[in-house]
């Protein structure tokens, strides 16, 4: 069985869990578990990986992999990067500093996204206050690192797939 | 990918739904666990929660012990993944990882109000039988928080 | 226009128009100028016409007009300012600079060496990279995508946001980007020419390393087989158009 990855990173509530679901084969394994920290305002948080499929045919696999939001796991990242084809970033646009989560983001994966691919989704997006979609692009400018930036509802199907193939167009112009 | 990097050194926010009591409890709990083995072969423990955060721990630098806290919280869920899916029960019990000099055990607390996790760092010379007589009891203690 | 190769070594030649500017003042801006020239500072011409360096607008400009100057696109040229006006300009805007009426020599002086040091760093950095000359160019130069455009820069069409896409990787010429996108080369050539004049994508200049190679020319060859009919199945698998 060939496999290939994608990975999903972004904070916790972002949308990792919630995106894979939307285009996953078989119903997304998660490793989820009771949160004891409030600050994150969800019940359950991952601690290990979420994981999806689509089979490529009969002797080939792609899988899908969230990784844990908080950076504590930050060593899950690291690990659950090796090999990808591809990095996608949510960003929940209702935390306060949204900003700041997509550097955090960019630094961490930085050496997949320069050898891959990358898309920057925005969720939950709110154009009634900052910032806006255009300071995300600015600060992505500033870092040399200029990927696209959308947004989009992850629980939409459609959506998650013009992500995937956001992804899959800069996989194919790097061969 | 020797190249990722922490970016975000400030610790995050401890959680509030570990009161004073349980982190007493399980400091007490680690001390008189760490005493049966007089200072021979336990190098250090912590008790963490099930999703990673320490609430207490012993004969260990505080920055291993948390960085062991959010290990051990993944491991176990893959343990967990591992035992359902072999077929060999609902939750891992137990875990233990070999290294040259050493050994890490990582047992679950089952705990409806608080599921935890106690990590063992120990040395090769540990009495493995022992070790886990002495883990079992505070896991049981621990349990009953 | 004098050519530079008449100037001494360090002499540059800034080009210059004005509009709405008293007589007094532009007596006294001439004046001014030549000594200035023949101090060693930039010799300045008058040309009557737009394409100048440096434009001169004194304070006889309506303010709606003025307004509308002020806030020109920035990104067209550059080209400096020299505001003879009390309508506040704002700190953020690099090439505006001002002189409040009515115009006095010291104070002009100060403004025109600062005028000089932007146009030399301006062609310090267009000698640096390529200018883009026009159309003509548009055919063989090479794209780099700085910054991811707004969403309405697109006006709806996927086409142009997978073309962003694909230049968010590789620096790509028309010829590269037609064959890559497989839609019409007009249609490469309009996106190009936009997100080059929006300020989106720049050229590479000849001697800028290129951190992936060019796409091949011979790309109807097949590329590493493998990776190209997995992206093929991908796209298969999930329902998603064949590029």
């Amino acid at each position: 069985m060939i496999e290939h990855k994608i990975l999903f990173t972004g904070t916790v509530g972002a949308g990792k869990t919630t995106a894979i679901q939307a285009i996953s084969e078989i119903p997304p394994v998660c490793t989820d578990v009771l949160s004891s920290d409030p600050t994150i305002g969800k019940e359950k948080t991952t601690v290990a990986l979420d994981y999806g499929e689509i089979s490529l045919g009969k002797t080939e696999r792609l899988r899908l992999y969230g990784t844990p939001g908080q950076q504590r796991f930050a060593f899950m990242w690291k690990i659950l990067a090796q090999g990808a084809l591809g990095l996608v970033i949510l960003v929940d646009h209702s935390r306060p500093d949204p900003l700041r989560d997509l550097m955090i983001y960019l630094d961490n994966f930085k050496t997949l996204i320069q050898e891959s691919a990358c898309v920057v989704v925005i969720c939950k997006m709110d154009e009634s206050h900052p910032p806006l979609l255009e300071d995300f692009t600015q600060a992505m400018k500033q870092k040399q690192m200029v990927y696209p930036v959308i947004p989009a509802d992850v629980r939409d199907k459609e959506q998650v797939l013009w992500i995937l193939e956001l992804l899959l167009v800069q996989m194919e112009t790097r061969q | 990918m020797n190249t990722v990097v922490l970016s975000d050194p400030s610790p995050e926010p401890s959680p509030q739904l570990i009161g004073d009591d349980l982190r007493a409890k399980a400091a007490s709990v680690l001390e008189r666990f760490v005493d049966q083995f007089g200072g021979v072969g336990v190098r250090g423990a912590v008790i963490s929660t099930a999703d990673g955060f320490d609430i207490a721990m012993t004969a260990m630098p505080e920055a291993e012990g948390t960085k062991l806290s959010a290990l051990s919280s993944s491991i176990s869920a893959i343990g967990d993944m591992a035992t359902l899916e072999v077929g060999i029960g609902n939750n891992h019990q137990s875990i233990t990882i070999e290294g040259g000099d050493g050994y890490i055990f990582i047992l679950n607390i089952p705990s409806a109000a608080c599921p935890m996790i106690l990590s063992v760092a120990a040395s090769k010379e540990i009495m493995l039988g022992k070790l886990m007589y002495y883990a079992r009891l505070v896991v049981e203690g621990m349990a009953e928080a | 226009m004098m050519h530079d190769n008449d100037l001494a070594e360090d002499e540059i030649a800034i080009s210059y128009a004005s509009a709405c500017c008293s007589r007094r003042d532009l007596v006294l801006l001439k004046s001014v100028l030549s000594l200035y020239g023949a101090q060693g500072h930039a010799v300045w011409h008058y040309h009557r016409s737009r394409e100048v360096d440096v434009l001169v607008i004194g304070p006889e400009i309506a303010s709606a007009e003025a307004a509308a100057v002020l806030h020109s696109d920035a990104r067209n040229g550059g080209q400096a300012m020299l505001w003879i006006n009390d309508l506040p300009v704002s700190p953020d805007n690099p090439r505006v600079f001002q002189c409040k009426p009515p115009l006095r020599a010291l104070q002009l002086v100060a403004k025109l060496k600062q005028i000089e040091l932007y146009i030399r760093q301006q062609r310090a950095r267009q000698a640096a990279s390529p200018r883009f000359e026009g159309r003509e160019q548009l055919e063989t130069a090479r794209f780099a995508l700085i910054q991811w455009p707004p969403l309405d820069f697109f006006s709806g069409d996927k086409d142009f946001l997978r073309m962003s896409s694909m230049l968010s990787v590789r620096r790509m010429t028309l010829d590269e980007l037609t064959l890559q996108s497989t839609r019409p080369r007009e249609k490469c050539r309009k996106f190009l020419y936009e997100m080059h004049r929006a300020g989106y994508a720049r050229l590479i200049g000849p001697e800028e390393e290129n951190p992936l190679p060019p796409a091949s020319a011979q790309s109807n060859a097949p590329k590493r087989s493998g990776l190209n009919g997995l992206f093929s199945r991908i796209r298969a698998s999930l329902g998603l158009s064949s590029a």
